[in-house]
């Protein structure tokens, strides 16, 4: 049970959600820069495929097109939900940690989802996540909707690993029509993935840490946090 | 005479079809995919004791969100396929989870385990079709509750390679045959689901 009121807390997650807005938006100029200098460098180890008669290619130092992901896949989240009670401010805590597979309960907005991206040459990025899932049993229906668009800055400083600090947002809407009820939440999602980068730079491990900050507007405020795995093809 | 003729004509397309190569090479020894990642459902869970049975039909587009029963949930997949196509792998999955809520607290502890063998045909380099047979166990213990579900799985993905074969889309047509179930409050319980779901896949 939380103890300050519910409008300290709403406040204090709009000034964490300012903050760490400031640190990506830092994050991602630093990177900026430090991949501005390092342009100015000659490539002196580009990696090479040569073919049998010793015709070699270079192979792209950075991943930059599309790319198609498979994210929340699994991992550890931490879920708070608060709301206004006769008593007071409610709070409910969810914790939840799934290894290789995602077969727990789903609280707040991590759910595994498909996501695609545009990395352009100089690394901004630009995409979201889109999904649905219905389900319908006897004198029950279920609907949830998530849409998460985002941005962000692909630094890739070495070339096997990368980061890709992204912010953006998440709405949930979720139907219930089992006991008629409907949920309609929207977050500032913060996310850092570090990117592993294998098979030719073309498969992205995601090792993510998140933050999705929910917005005040509505009868439920949630929060969630935690570190996710998620894997990503750059074509 | 025509039938002779018809034995010789069949005789001749089987020395065709034996003079082509079997198989193309397949693309990796290893295989490390993600599974069941949405599609469509059908679960029926069946009581055998004579009580009331429930189903279900569940269709996801990109993401899950929504509980349910079944056995269709994410995964992490790892076969090791030999060079004549046989291949060997499953997935393992665990799940943790807890809710405190404001006058209640409710635990969940969940193991999945499958276990398979299959065969990978490769007609073209480019396509895939990887039929596997193999059991799905799964069992939660809860606060205060245990259930064990386990089933016989069939599925045959059809997997469309990328990127110099190191890639693929995976569509998997899947019979997921209960056999037994056992929970604290219903002992006979089984769990059946056909479905299709889209997944991807890469060969090392």
């Amino acid at each position: 049970m939380g103890t300050a009121s519910f409008d300290d807390r709403r406040w204090w997650r709009v000034r964490e959600a300012r903050w760490l807005s400031v640190v990506a938006l830092g994050a991602a100029l630093a990177a900026f820069s430090e991949r501005d200098s390092r342009a100015a460098e000659p490539e002196t180890s580009s990696p090479q495929r040569c073919d049998a008669d010793g015709n070699c290619q270079v192979l792209p130092a950075a991943p930059s097109g599309f790319s198609l992901g498979v994210e929340r896949l699994f991992g550890q989240t931490w879920v708070v939900r608060s709301r206004d009670g006769t008593d007071g401010s409610i709070e409910e805590n969810f914790d939840s940690f799934n290894l290789f597979a995602a077969q727990t309960p789903h609280e707040g907005y991590s759910s595994p989802r498909l996501a695609a991206d545009y990395l352009f040459d100089f690394g901004l990025t630009l995409g979201g996540a889109l999904g649905y899932h219905g389900v319908r049993r006897d004198g029950y229906s279920a609907d949830a909707w998530v849409l998460a668009p985002r941005a962000g800055y692909f630094w890739h400083f070495s070339r096997w690993v990368g980061l890709w600090p992204r912010a953006g947002l998440t709405w949930l809407i979720q139907h219930d029509d089992g006991d008629s009820s409907a949920e309609d939440e929207l977050a500032v999602s913060l996310e850092l993935p570090l990117v592993i980068l294998v098979a030719q730079q073309r498969l992205g491990l995601l090792l993510e840490p998140y933050v999705d900050i929910g917005l005040p507007g509505g009868a439920v405020d949630l929060d969630e946090r935690g570190v996710q795995v998620g894997v990503t093809v750059f074509f | 005479m025509q039938r002779l003729s018809l034995v010789r004509s069949a005789c001749v397309a089987c020395l065709a079809l034996a003079a082509q190569p079997a198989r193309a090479e397949p693309p990796g020894n290893w295989s490390v995919a993600i599974e069941r990642l949405f599609g469509i459902s059908r679960a029926w869970l069946r009581s055998n004791d004579g009580g009331p049975g429930e189903d279900q039909t569940s269709v996801s587009v990109f993401t899950q969100h929504q509980g349910g029963f079944g056995y269709s949930a994410p995964r992490v997949a790892v076969d090791y396929v030999l060079d004549l196509g046989l291949s060997f792998g499953g997935a393992f999955g665990f799940g943790k989870y807890r809710a405190d809520y404001a006058y209640d607290d409710y635990r969940i502890n969940a193991v999945l385990l499958a276990p398979r063998a299959g065969y990978l045909l490769t007609p073209t380099p480019t396509l895939a079709i990887w039929p596997r047979v193999g059991l799905t166990l799964t069992t939660s213990v809860r606060t205060g509750s245990e259930e064990d579900v386990s089933a016989l799985t069939f599925e045959a993905p059809v997997v469309f390679l990328l990127r110099k074969h190191v890639v693929g889309l995976t569509v998997t047509p899947y019979f997921e045959y209960g056999f037994s179930g056992l929970d604290d409050y219903s002992p006979y319980n089984t769990v059946s689901e056909l479905g299709v779901s889209i997944g991807g896949n890469a060969f090392f």
